[in-house]
């Protein structure tokens, strides 16, 4: 298994050499779709910590405990301060004055795309569009629906885990 | 259609944002065109998500495995749980591909019909009824489901650790394009013929692997009772 999910969910596991083994494409690209939305720091586009924060987010609202446990634990690495982090995974993060305009946007437009994307309306993106470029819009909505993605696969494995016994 | 707006029909898709225009590929933009698909430069929605070619690249590349690594769960499981997540969702240009396609590979368009009814409780072969309760229960409450209840649910037939991890995949992975069909466009009725063109949200066309099916086992018995 990737090392990424193993530190996610907390270490190797027995079953992790079968499922390695007969994917090892699927889990290098998920390491490899992680680096490009989570770690990228790619100037026009939402830095590292912004990333962090979105993805702190929809963890949260996914109420998957080692990813939000994971990603509260990058942010802090990355030098965002505990309260800050705190609002972060809270539900009123979009609405927090504490962390700025741009911020703020960013998970309000998240929080809707993660919970009810089919309710998110077309002004809500044509309104994002009159504050970012199109790539940091693409790069937001990539972001959101990639921890879905990741949260349901973490939520999968830790059965995998359970069935398999204790490693 | 459905009462929810389902159908089997082509549907168009329209972006909230303008596509990267053809005539101004960038390098990176290209590749990323390129990895998914040979229409995906033709397609709206994978032109909007050229925007950031870097997600979109590496997005491809999994979907691929995500939906046709050899082996494991089968090719109609696989359609089975994309056509539910999406049905879940509430993304019908995503439904509407997944059903066309789960149509062709069982050849029972009646069956998936029923299902863009809401018959999914209908489903006779129980592993594909198993995989339904998986894919409807981690689609919609993702970290609600218990050990037993997966144990109780597969009581009665094998279901692998691959064929499981591939299933939570395929959840995940539409989880992930439904989110980006849903924000960045709309679905509209199109009056294209289904031959015309056929976007998978994952791909941009049908791969050599959607002609033949597959030859993996677990193609299951896609029939719901009257």
């Amino acid at each position: 298994m990737s090392r990424l999910l193993q530190q996610i969910l907390g270490g190797p596991h027995a079953s992790d050499h079968l499922l390695e083994g007969a994917r090892p494409e699927v889990f290098s690209g998920i390491e490899n779709c992680y680096a490009v939305l989570i770690d990228s720091n790619e100037a026009g586009s939402l830095n590292t910590v912004e990333r962090t924060a979105v993805a702190l987010q929809v963890a949260a609202l996914h109420k998957n405990a080692p990813l939000t446990t994971w990603f509260a634990e990058v942010l802090e690495e990355q030098g965002v301060s505990p309260d800050t982090v705190r609002i972060c995974m809270s539900a009123t993060a979009a609405t927090s004055n504490q962390l700025g305009a741009r911020l703020s946007a960013f998970l309000q437009y998240a929080e809707q795309q993660a919970v009810q994307p089919a309710a998110v309306h077309r002004l809500t993106v044509v309104e994002a569009a009159e504050r970012f470029t199109p790539q940091e819009i693409v790069c937001l909505s990539e972001l959101v629906a990639f921890v879905a993605y990741l949260a349901r696969v973490i939520a999968g494995l830790q059965l995998v885990r359970e069935m398999e016994g204790h490693p | 259609m459905s009462t929810d707006g389902f159908t089997m029909e082509v549907l168009r898709w329209e972006p909230h944002i303008p596509p990267v225009d053809r005539e101004q590929l960038t390098p990176l933009q290209r590749e990323a065109l390129e990895a998914s698909g040979k229409m995906a430069d033709k397609s709206d929605y994978f032109r909007v998500l050229a925007h950031d070619p870097q997600s979109l690249v590496h997005r491809s590349i999994l979907y691929d495995h995500v939906m046709y690594s050899e082996g494991g769960l089968g090719r109609v499981e696989r359609e089975l749980a994309a056509l539910i997540v999406s049905q879940r969702n509430g993304c019908r240009y995503c439904v509407s591909v997944h059903a066309r396609r789960l149509g062709q590979l069982t050849k029972n368009k009646a069956a998936v019909q029923a299902m863009l009814e809401g018959k999914l409780g209908l489903l006779v072969d129980p592993r594909l009824a198993f995989i339904a309760e998986v894919t409807e229960r981690l689609t919609s409450m993702p970290n609600e489901m218990t050990i037993t209840d997966l144990r109780q649910l597969r009581a009665g037939f094998d279901f692998t650790l691959v064929e499981y991890f591939d299933l939570v995949n395929v959840i995940g992975m539409f989880a992930w394009a439904n989110r980006l069909m849903q924000t960045l466009g709309s679905s509209v009725a199109s009056t294209l013929a289904v031959a015309d063109i056929t976007v998978d949200p994952g791909r941009s066309t049908l791969s050599p692997r959607d002609a033949y099916g597959t030859s993996a086992p677990g193609g299951g018995n896609l029939l719901v009772t009257p």
